[in-house]
């Protein structure tokens, strides 16, 4: 069916009363892989569903290459979705799930037994055909549902947390082999996911979502560096927010930057001043993380965490001092200030 | 007695339970259990209480053909009662439409709530041929009154059955489809299937089971009902609960009704015993 760009036009959404979506605009070039990051409740599930046409839009248009398919019934529109629960069908094997989308399209027996051959030597399950879905673990649950969106040639894949079921180990190699998989056969993607490292690690660009609303589409570096405001910030690890000073590197309202950023000086070093954001503070807890310690200190009225690469007894004081390149600088309405 | 028998300890540990289920298990062998097996024994016993087949004989003699109405009257039933629940309950889980969901959720169980013999009378005042149903298809000039005919023959009987035991299968379907994890039928749509593909190929194959049971409790109703054929039917052949009604109140054989009855217990023991194996298949496959 060849690839194809996705374009989201005002779209709106409303089940139950309830607004899901607001005015979502996007474009998804043909061949890229989009992540729509959010935290639970901010519509990117809705916004999956609806592109696959399980949620009707109340205005606005969806269009996939050429076409429109706002208007058409789901098993009309050739999007390959895969499900968070897998969505396998229990009462087929593994040959059979693989081979039911060929069947709908009415592809002869022999060719389809092929070509589930192949899909499961692409996912590095040869042999499995027979198997009942049942006796899958929970990764190769997910191989399979993969390569039954995958087989029928789909113009966009779309993924609906297609790693939250499984352990961490196994979710880390998926991603990898999902990210390979997906430039290798260059098809556009779409996936939905409320664990920022995931889509850092797998997208081409991040579309940022929040109560219904498209917040920031940017590279995951650029999401990194440059939240578009504080919730986003927030939402994205920057987990220390501090008020600006006079006397700071940057001018702003607030000042966000992330712990691991925040080193701890043991001696009051004055020539951090000028590239460096300093506060002085007393320390409440250290707690080994592992890799080194990770402490809260009181810095006046506000708690900042940092991280140290040796202990420090609770009560002493210390400095903590950031990079100017590790800060963010808020302005009065909470948005990112140009640089 | 110093040393304690070893089985007796057994034995006097079960006694609580055995105590606890003893009312149950009292009322199945009195209500249930004793009779069953007096009407199966008595079928077999002559007037000087020696064993003789001859009652079973005279049961397939004279009611012979009754059986093999009552068998194909009751799979009639069977597939039009699948074929229609299954309809209902796939528009209830697949239905697009909201109203006509909700309006055929309201209607389809009222039928549950008539009981027989009313459900009986209202065919016979239906279906004849002056009935309800012909006045109207002929007041509407869909039919040639000439061509008006009764259906007070196995055909009413199959439709008075399927119309009282749609809902109550219908009811278990739509339930157990109800429950079938939503996101398997989204799947088989998003990957190309229409909705009655769904239906048939991803949403009935997870349901079978129920289905069976419904109609295996539908199998067991048709062939113990004996107001639906006394109203519906006149004259030969008709189903074996008939027969056996007349036999017993208008010649107080009792042996060659409970003659007749071994074959019902025949039937659905049949059927019990298709549906025990299913499910065990099923537990089995569940378990590995």
């Amino acid at each position: 069916m060849g690839v194809e760009a996705l374009e989201l036009q005002g779209l709106s959404i409303r089940l139950g009363g309830a607004q899901i979506l607001h005015d979502v605009s996007l474009s998804v070039p043909a061949g890229s892989f989009t992540c729509l990051l959010g935290p639970s409740g901010c519509g990117k599930t809705t916004l999956l569903r609806s592109i696959a046409g399980f949620a009707p839009p109340a205005s606005g248009d969806i269009r996939l290459g050429a076409r429109s398919i706002a208007g058409l019934p789901p098993e009309k529109r050739g999007t390959a979705m895969v499900f968070q629960s897998y969505a396998l069908w229990p009462h087929m094997t593994v040959a059979g799930n693989l081979t039911y989308p060929l069947k709908l399209r009415g592809i002869a027996r022999a060719e389809r037994e092929e070509r589930a051959e192949q899909m499961l030597e692409l996912l590095g399950l040869p042999g499995y055909g027979a198997r009942k879905v049942g006796s899958l673990s929970g990764g190769q649950r997910q191989r399979i549902a993969l390569g039954r969106a995958l087989i029928i040639d789909p113009p966009i894949l779309l993924l609906d947390e297609p790693l939250s079921n499984l352990d961490a180990a196994i979710r880390r190699n998926l991603r990898g082999e999902l990210r390979r998989l997906q430039q290798r056969l260059g098809i556009t993607t779409i996936m939905v996911t409320h664990d920022q490292e995931e889509a850092l690690a797998m997208a081409d660009t991040i579309v940022l979502m929040r109560a219904g609303q498209v917040v920031q589409v940017a590279s995951p570096q650029d999401l990194y560096a440059r939240p578009a405001d504080l919730d986003a910030g927030r939402f994205l690890g920057v987990d220390n927010v501090v008020a600006a000073r006079p006397d700071d590197p940057v001018a702003a309202a607030t000042l966000g930057f992330r712990s691991m950023d925040a080193r701890i000086r043991d001696t009051a070093l004055e020539e951090a001043k000028g590239n460096a954001l300093v506060r002085h503070g007393t320390v409440l807890d250290c707690a080994y993380t592992g890799g080194g310690y990770h402490l809260q200190l009181e810095s006046g009225a506000e708690v900042i965490s940092a991280v140290s690469g040796v202990p420090v007894a609770p009560g002493s004081q210390v400095c903590v001092a950031v990079p100017t390149a590790s800060l963010m600088a808020f302005g009065t309405d909470q948005r990112l200030l140009p640089n | 007695m110093t040393i304690a028998d070893p089985s007796a300890r057994d034995w006097r540990g079960m006694l609580p339970g055995l105590m606890l289920i003893a009312p149950a298990l009292l009322a199945i062998a009195l209500l249930y259990v004793v009779p069953l097996a007096r009407s199966v024994v008595f079928a077999f016993v002559d007037a000087e209480g020696g064993f003789t087949t001859a009652h079973l004989r005279t049961a397939i003699e004279l009611y012979g053909r009754d059986v093999i109405f009552t068998v194909m009257v009751a799979l009639a039933s069977l597939a039009l009662i699948s074929v229609t629940s299954i309809a209902i309950a796939g528009y209830l889980t697949l239905g697009a439409t909201p109203w006509a969901v909700t309006a055929l959720r309201w209607l389809y169980r009222w039928p549950l709530f008539i009981p027989f013999i009313v459900a009986g009378q209202t065919a016979r005042s239906f279906l004849a041929r002056n009935g309800l149903m012909n006045s109207l298809l002929i007041d509407s000039g869909l039919m040639d009154p000439a061509l008006a005919q009764s259906l007070l023959d196995w055909r009413g009987l199959v439709l008075t059955f399927a119309w009282k035991q749609v809902p109550f299968v219908t009811l278990l379907l739509a339930g157990a489809m109800a429950s079938v994890d939503r996101s398997t039928i989204e799947a088989a749509r998003n990957m190309g299937a229409g909705r009655l593909r769904c239906l048939i190929e991803i949403v009935l194959p997870q349901v079978r089971g129920t289905l069976l049971v419904g109609l295996i409790l539908s199998l067991v109703t048709i062939m113990s009902v004996l107001s639906v054929p006394m109203m519906v039917i006149a004259g030969n052949p008709t189903m074996m609960t008939s027969m056996m009604a007349h036999r017993v109140t208008y010649y107080g054989d009792y042996a060659v009704a409970n003659a007749l009855g071994l074959f019902s217990y025949l039937i659905t023991a049949v059927a019990a015993y298709v549906y025990l194996r299913m499910t065990l298949t099923q537990h089995n496959e569940g378990g590995r």
